[in-house]
C-alpha cells in the first residue's frame, strides 16, 4: 500500500468510485496534491479497472438459447387477471366439475416451481425429449430402463407424444412425458414414482380427485390422485379441461 | 398475457450479461449459470412489485440472483436437475455457443484473474461488482446484504490486496 494511512486508503478507493460527498471530495483532492504516496496510491486504480472491464467484455455474450428461454417467461408470467378471464376461467372449472384453487395452497411452492421450470426448460430446448418418439410401448420401456419404474404412456386426443426426460423432484428421479398439442402447445406430464416425497406432496394437495392450480410462473398445474400416495401431474399453459381430459387417459 | 410482464423482461434482458458473468462467478458452471438467471428472473417477474427504483433494476436482480443461489445451495428447496447422462450419471457439459469468449476470457489476463481469486470472496464479490457491473454501494450493500460501510471497507481492502498480490508477481515472489 503506497496510502499514508489505511484511513485515507480507504477515503482515496471511495473518492475514485464518486462515493463521497462534496465537502469530503474537496479534503481528499487537497490531500493527494501534498501526499506523494497518497496520490501514487490513486493511479493505480483506474489501470485495474480497466483491466476488470477488459476481462468482462470478453464475457458479455448472451446465447440466443438463453435470451429464448428467458424472453419465454413474459407469456407465461401470471397476469393481473381480468374480470372477462376470470368469469370464462370459473365457467369452464364450473363445466368439468374439477376443483380450481388459488396460489398459494397446500402444494409446496417449491415443488410447483420446478414443475414449471422443468416443463419450461424442457421445450425452450431444440429437442426438448431426452428419449424421442411417438411410440408409447418404445417410451414405456425407456422410462423403466432409464428411471427405474414403470409409468402409463397415455396417448392424448389432439396431441402429439414427443418422447420422455428424467428429472429430479424433491431429490429423487422421475420420469416425465412430453407432449405437443395440434396448435404447438407444450405440456408436460409428471409421473413421480409412487410413495417418492413429490407424489406424495401431489396427491395430498389432490385429495380425492383432480385438483388444479395456477404455478407461480403462470402454467397451469393439475394433480389427479391415483391411490396410495402415488399422483400424476400436467403442466401447460393450456386450459385445465385439457389437461384434466389428458390425465383421465392414464391407466387407473 | 400481462404488458407490464413483457416491459418487465425487456428491461431484464439487457441485464442478461450480468446475470450470466455473476451466475457463472457463484455456480462455476456455464450450464448452472444459465438455469440461475432463468431461474431468477422467473423469481424477480413474479416479485416485480417489489422493485422500489426502476432505475436500480441490475442491483435488485443481482440481489435476487444471489438469494436464488444461495436458497439452492442451502437446500431450502430442492434443485430440480435434469440429468442428461445415463441412470446416476452427472450431466455432461453442453456444447457453448460462446466457447471462443470463453478461450479469450482464460488467456486475456491470467495474473489479473489470479489475483482477483486471490481475494477473500467477499471482497472480490464487491470489487466485481463495483468495477465491472458498476453498480452503488449502496446496491452493493444490498446484493451482498451488509451496511453500505462494510462496502466501502472491503473495496479499499480489495484493491490493497491486488496491488499487493500484482506487485508481488512482477516481482516473482509468487
Amino acid at each position: 500500500m503506497d496510502a499514508c494511512s489505511p484511513e485515507w486508503q480507504e477515503r482515496i478507493s471511495s473518492w475514485f468510485d464518486g462515493e463521497v460527498h462534496a465537502h469530503e471530495r474537496q479534503a481528499v483532492e487537497q490531500h493527494l496534491a501534498q501526499c506523494e504516496g497518497c496520490g501514487r496510491e490513486a493511479t493505480r486504480y483506474a489501470p485495474v479497472r480497466a483491466a476488470l472491464k477488459a476481462q468482462a467484455a470478453a464475457e458479455a455474450h448472451v446465447p440466443p438459447e438463453l435470451i429464448a428461454r428467458v424472453s419465454r417467461l413474459a407469456s407465461h408470467a401470471r397476469p393481473a387477471l381480468s374480470r372477462r378471464w376470470m368469469v370464462g376461467l370459473a365457467a369452464a372449472v364450473a363445466f368439468v366439475g374439477i376443483l380450481w384453487t388459488s396460489w398459494p395452497t397446500r402444494m409446496n411452492n417449491a415443488l410447483a416451481m420446478d414443475l414449471e421450470r422443468h416443463h419450461l426448460k424442457a421445450f425452450s430446448r431444440a429437442t426438448p425429449c431426452e428419449f424421442e418418439s411417438s411410440d408409447p410401448v418404445a417410451v414405456k420401456a425407456w422410462v423403466v430402463r432409464e428411471v427405474g419404474y414403470a409409468v402409463d404412456v397415455p396417448v392424448v386426443p389432439g396431441a402429439t407424444l414427443l418422447g420422455a426426460r428424467r428429472c429430479r423432484l424433491h431429490g429423487q428421479l422421475s420420469a416425465s412425458l412430453l407432449y405437443r398439442h395440434e396448435r404447438g402447445t407444450a405440456m408436460t406430464l409428471f409421473l413421480p414414482s409412487p410413495g417418492s416425497p413429490a407424489a406424495r406432496e401431489a396427491a395430498s394437495f389432490a385429495g380425492d380427485e383432480t385438483r388444479c392450480m395456477q404455478g407461480p410462473i403462470g402454467e397451469r398445474i393439475c394433480v389427479a390422485p391415483r391411490g396410495g400416495g402415488h399422483a400424476a401431474l400436467a403442466v401447460s399453459e393450456l386450459e385445465p379441461p385439457v389437461l384434466v381430459d389428458a390425465l383421465a387417459r392414464l391407466a387407473p | 398475457m400481462s404488458v407490464s410482464a413483457r416491459a418487465f423482461i425487456e428491461r431484464a434482458l439487457e441485464h442478461l450479461p450480468a446475470l450470466r458473468r455473476e451466475g457463472r462467478r457463484l455456480t462455476g458452471s456455464p450450464v448452472e449459470a444459465d438455469d440461475l438467471v432463468q431461474e431468477t428472473v422467473a423469481r424477480a417477474l413474479e416479485r416485480r412489485g417489489e422493485l422500489r427504483d426502476p432505475e436500480r433494476l441490475k442491483g435488485w436482480l443481482l440481489a435476487v440472483q444471489r438469494t436464488v443461489f444461495l436458497n439452492s445451495r442451502r437446500g431450502l428447496r430442492p434443485r430440480l436437475e435434469v440429468l442428461e447422462g445415463g441412470l446416476g450419471k452427472d450431466a455432461p457439459p453442453e456444447p457453448s455457443a460462446d466457447l471462443e469468449a470463453e478461450l479469450h476470457a482464460q488467456t486475456l489476463s491470467s495474473a489479473m484473474k489470479a489475483a482477483l481469486e486471490s481475494l477473500a470472496p467477499e471482497w472480490r464479490d464487491a470489487l466485481w461488482l463495483r468495477e465491472v457491473e458498476e453498480l452503488s454501494y449502496e446496491e452493493i450493500a444490498q446484493v451482498q446484504g451488509c451496511p453500505v460501510g462494510t462496502v466501502r471497507s472491503r473495496l479499499a481492502r480489495a484493491r490493497v490486496a491486488m496491488f499487493d498480490f500484482l506487485e508481488e508477481k512482477a516481482h516473482g515472489r509468487l
